[in-house]
């Protein structure tokens, strides 16, 4: 703790020193030799400050408008007929019941659809957005079981359901690899992860493994899963003319209209996409088939459409996070210093998709290691298109990666903090970069003693509560801070003092627009009202994914880029009759309204007079995010030390959580309470991981068993324990505002921790999720 | 969905008419927890629904002269727990019906629902089965009554015969000394469906037990009556020996499936050791301490 407070202390007199000051410029990069956000100094105002959601009131009255809920005049409404093989073709297709129900307006089959392009596959182009590159609806082909085959339109959902509920399909059924040892058997291939091979060898790992005094080597495996926020995907969407207007649950507002565009062949600019409210994403909430067919038939039907999808509709037409196999070997000194870390495995993926769960990634910076062999092979199947789930790679490979650590700890009768605290890196052990702020060992020392961590019996089994086992586990959590090219934001000044913002970034519940409103008001020196957040629409400038947690870093750095442009302009308006006349916009910065002199804040002139002065309602800039360069020259990644109390019953074997703690380090907190939500809900993905969460894949016919709620389980509040979450906060000086994202990490280390636990508990290792308790009987 | 005629006729007769004349394209929609989430799945499609919550012998809660209890069979979860005097006597029924569903379920859900919906792991019907319930049954060829454990015939499906409708439960008077109790296996902590449930009614006099009755669900197609279980506990004292020979005689019964909540080993073990924590609870409630 003590080290913590240290670091606090410095920042807090370097702040105070600092009060009633104007804040300088962003530095327009973050580049080696350049200058810290001076915002990481500011401790005393909006930023860190718990503000609650500012949409919370609209949804609480209900008056936030989701995707499934904005009404178009004449709109009709679509449901989806799904195929029940995994592959073959349509042999027949009869209509007749459902074109003769009442209310229908159309049935759409592959006999109809307009010619459409397949969607540009996500992460093969800057703007692509779609989940998978089929033809979509194109032809009689059947891809997987769950496709969809045909697309009813009705005066009203119950119509449009009951009409798709009469088409009767007929198949001539081809074999299918639908079995994951039958894919296997098949031969794998490497993975490609954003053009990068999922491989990687330093020294000769397997030599060091078996020269080893001590070593692990087992084999972890993660089933399927299915995305589920409480939001199901939906889209309402009209034409006027050659031009489509979507109301979607979007993480991808810019991607999905630029790539819907693509499917259409239209300009870029004639689709619009808005997205204002979104009800969880997690990486499910790009393009699909549905915004496509939805699209489409509101063109054959002339009239718009709204296209929302069942629960069962999601976990057919939705791809999720895809099933690993992964072997984690480690060789390590009898004083726990890791010669060699193994960590390679095959997961399942399609020809149609570009995902393979690249659960290497966490292994490739987490821990110094003499060598390293990394590798994600692929094996093919005929299933649904799996994509990005919360931490993909990481959510997963930490599971393994974290549980062969414990494992190695025991072995070698090591406290598993410590043995992780050995193993620290001093540079990024694959790429040789320094790290931009590491400040893991902090996270675990404040969270040992928090959690009372120096309680835990090592021995397994030994700890007894009446017929429950009592355990203790951690668990290292760790994602790398992006930040993707493509930022941009427009700000807007204008006489009443109030500042605008517009960027096409997405709120999804995470509490952006407040964290970010919170940013500018800072930076601008204005008061939280004064500042006004627009986002979710394609019109806006950027292209901003909600996604590899990286949005926070995207927008902070476009709005700081458009902030230098902003402040150029205003001193050019101030002019030479007033007290900033003469200085630079480097000289300067926001303070109580307006604009003043970095060494004489007593030159200073409000917002509102230099604009009156100068005759001018508003002043607009708009600038793009400088490239994110700082991701070459430095390791930059989030970590956290998970730590987990669990308890099983020896008699049923049920598993329970009974305490979690989170200790992060994810540089600068910009809203105490929205991040804390975000760790949390990490963590409560993560319990969920570990305990419940499994799409049940029928391996003769390539269906899913349990497309509802009732049967692919999440965990329930009972559930989930009372979680604390604390952080270091200390600002990552090469990021915009000295943060990295908190959106992914809590899922991280969680399983692990979880599994270690129940090790703890019970001396039972189960290396296959999820952990139910059949497997602790 | 556009070809469904609803009903919902005030009496009884009615509802057997419109039910038998429908021949088998109607269900009978008592809470609609099960009928309606089943219709929007697709899995059934009826041409006529017949509401029963209109009746009042189905929606009725009598005590019966000979001090039992005679419960509609649509009678609500909620409307049961408010009763102020059968939670007394039948504080396991009671516990078992008010786990069907969450607090929003309850206001509809019923126990005949749940026992004509044929879930072999239907909450309600291990403790009723227990309990001795009797329930009565109407008819185009009239009245008859059938022990509860004789109503499933496997998963789904019932042996009411064609045009037959569920109208009430019978519970026995209590002897002084009698307690139930209800207790089910969940993987998750609430709202899950049991992996076992075991319902036990007993009667002690002196601390010996008099009478018993075992009932386990999700443990085979149908919720069963466990007899040999009974029999090991009527005449002991609930030593460890008759408690063993009783959790043996569970586990013995046990004809389950393996699936996602729950395998064949889990649920054999689990029977009997359901057994020994419920008969600890029926006791405790017969007054044995």
């Amino acid at each position: 703790m003590s080290i913590l407070e240290n670091a606090k202390q410095t920042v807090q007199g370097a702040a105070q020193a600092a009060m009633k000051k104007a804040i300088a410029l962003a530095p327009d990069s973050w580049l080696p030799g350049g200058q810290p956000d001076p915002l990481i100094r500011q401790q005393h105002g909006l930023i860190g400050a718990p503000v609650s959601r500012l949409d919370g009131p609209l949804k609480v009255r209900g008056q936030a408008p989701f995707a499934a809920e904005f009404p178009l005049d004449g709109m009709v409404y679509a449901a989806i007929a799904f195929s029940a093989v995994a592959k073959g073709r349509i042999a027949a297709l009869d209509l007749a019941a459902a074109e003769a129900a009442p209310g229908v307006v159309l049935v759409m089959t592959h006999a109809n659809t307009p010619r459409l392009q397949p969607m540009p596959l996500f992460l093969t182009a800057e703007k692509a957005a779609g989940g998978d590159d089929l033809p979509v609806m194109q032809d009689d082909r059947i891809h997987w079981n769950g496709q969809p085959i045909a697309v009813v339109l009705a005066e009203t959902q119950e119509q449009a359901d009951h009409a798709s509920s009469l088409i009767r399909a007929t198949y001539e059924a081809e074999p299918a690899t639908i079995a994951f040892a039958e894919a296997k058997a098949q031969g794998t291939e490497p993975g490609q992860f954003m053009g990068q091979p999922l491989k990687l060898e330093k020294g000769d790992a397997e030599a060091a493994l078996a020269a080893s005094p001590v070593s692990v080597d087992a084999t972890y495996v993660t089933p399927r899963h299915n995305h589920n926020p409480i939001e199901p995907h939906a889209a309402t969407l009209a034409w006027d003319g050659d031009r489509l207007l979507l109301h979607d649950a979007s993480q991808a507002v810019a991607h999905t209209a630029w790539s819907l565009a693509q499917v259409f062949g239209i300009e870029e600019k004639q689709v619009r996409v808005t997205s204002p409210f979104v009800g969880g994403g997690f990486g499910s909430k790009t393009l699909w088939q549905h915004q496509v067919l939805g699209a489409a038939a509101a063109k054959l039907a002339g009239r718009p459409v709204r296209i929302a999808l069942s629960r069962e509709g999601m976990h057919r037409m939705i791809g999720g996070r895809t099933l690993t196999e992964q072997r984690v070997a480690i060789g390590a000194q009898p004083d726990g210093r890791f010669e060699a870390i193994i960590h390679t495995g095959t997961v399942a993926m399609t020809r149609h998709n570009a995902l393979p769960e690249p659960f290497i990634l966490p292994t490739r910076s987490a821990y110094a290691a003499g060598s390293l062999k990394l590798d994600v092979e692929v094996a093919y199947m005929d299933m649904l298109a799996n994509t990005f789930m919360r931490a993909p790679g990481e959510a997963v490979g930490t599971f393994a990666l974290e549980c062969a650590i414990d494992e190695l700890a025991a072995k070698l009768g090591m406290d598993p903090v410590e043995l992780r605290i050995r193993n620290e890196p001093e540079r990024d052990p694959v790429e040789g970069t320094p790290f931009s702020a590491r400040h893991i060992v902090e996270a675990w020392r404040a969270g040992a003693e928090r959690f009372g961590w120096s309680r835990r019996n090592p021995t397994p089994g030994a700890v007894r509560d009446g017929e429950w086992l009592v355990g203790l586990g951690c668990a290292t959590a760790t994602y790398p801070y992006y930040r993707m090219p493509g930022g941009a934001a427009r700000l807007t000044l204008t006489r009443d003092g109030r500042v605008r913002v517009e960027i096409a970034a997405h709120e999804m519940g995470m509490g952006t627009a407040t964290a970010q409103s919170q940013v500018v008001a800072e930076r601008l020196g204005l008061p939280l009202e004064a500042v006004s957040f627009a986002y979710g629409d394609s019109s806006l400038p950027g292209v901003v994914l909600a996604g590899g947690s990286q949005q926070t870093a995207a927008i902070g750095a476009a709005v700081a880029a458009a902030h230098r442009v902003l402040v150029a302009e205003l001193l050019q308006l101030a002019g030479n009759d007033s007290p900033l006349a003469g200085l630079k916009p480097e000289e300067v910065g926001g303070l109580d309204g307006g604009l003043a002199g970095l060494e004489e804040p007593a030159r200073r002139e409000s917002y509102a007079s230099i604009l009156a002065r100068a005759g001018r309602e508003a002043v607009v800039a708009e600038a793009s995010a400088p490239p994110p360069l700082e991701t070459q020259h430095w390791s930059m990644h989030s970590h956290g030390a998970m730590f987990c109390e669990a308890r099983v019953n020896r008699i049923t074997g049920e598993p329970r959580i009974s305490r979690f703690l989170g200790s992060m380090d994810c540089g600068r907190i910009l809203n105490a309470k929205t991040a804390a939500s975000q760790f949390r809900g990490g963590i409560i993905m993560g319990l969920g991981l570990a305990l419940m969460e499994e799409t049940q894949f029928d391996e003769r016919k390539g269906r899913i068993m349990n497309p509802s709620l009732a049967e692919y389980h999440v965990p329930v509040h009972m559930d989930v324990p009372e979680i604390d979450v604390i952080w270091t906060d200390i600002p990552d000086p090469h990021a915009p505002m000295g943060a990295r994202g908190v959106g992914e990490i809590g899922i991280t280390g969680t399983g692990a921790a979880v599994a270690n636990a129940i090790f703890n508990a019970t001396g039972r290792r189960v290396r296959d999720l999820p952990i139910t308790l059949d497997k602790l009987l | 969905m556009t070809d469904i005629r609803y009903l919902a006729p005030g009496t009884l007769d009615e509802a057997v008419n419109a039910f038998a004349a429908a021949a088998g394209a109607a269900r009978i929609l008592a809470g609609g927890t099960d009928l309606l989430v089943q219709m929007r799945a697709g899995v059934v499609r009826p041409g006529v629904i017949v509401d029963i919550k209109k009746i009042a012998e189905m929606t009725t809660i009598e005590e019966t002269p000979e001090g039992g209890f005679r419960i509609g069979a649509a009678v609500s979860g909620a409307r049961l727990a408010e009763h102020p005097r059968f939670g007394k006597a039948w504080p396991g029924v009671l516990e078992a019906v008010n786990l069907i569903g969450s607090k929003q379920v309850q206001g509809r859900a019923s126990p005949g629902g749940n026992l004509c919906n044929a879930s072999p792991a239907g909450d309600s019907v291990p403790a009723m089965i227990a309990a001795g319930a009797v329930v009565t049954v109407q008819g185009p060829h009239g009245r008859r009554q059938m022990p509860v454990e004789a109503v499933p015939a496997g998963p789904g499906r019932t042996n009411l015969t064609p045009g037959e409708i569920l109208v009430s439960f019978t519970l026995p008077p209590r002897p002084a000394g009698s307690g139930d109790a209800y207790l089910r296996m969940i993987p998750r902590t609430e709202m899950d469906i049991a992996v076992v449930g075991c319902g036990v009614s007993l009667t002690l006099e002196g601390g010996k037990v008099t009478a018993a009755r075992v009932g386990l669900g999700a443990v085979a197609p149908t919720p069963l009556l466990v007899g040999p279980a009974a029999e090991a506990l009527i005449g002991s004292r609930l030593e460890e020996e008759a408690l063993a020979a009783a959790a043996a005689a569970c586990s013995a019964a046990c004809r389950p499936i393996d699936d996602k909540r729950g395998t064949i080993a889990y649920r054999t073990k689990v029977a009997g050791v359901l057994l020994r924590r419920t008969a600890a609870i029926a006791a405790e409630r017969a007054g044995r301490a």
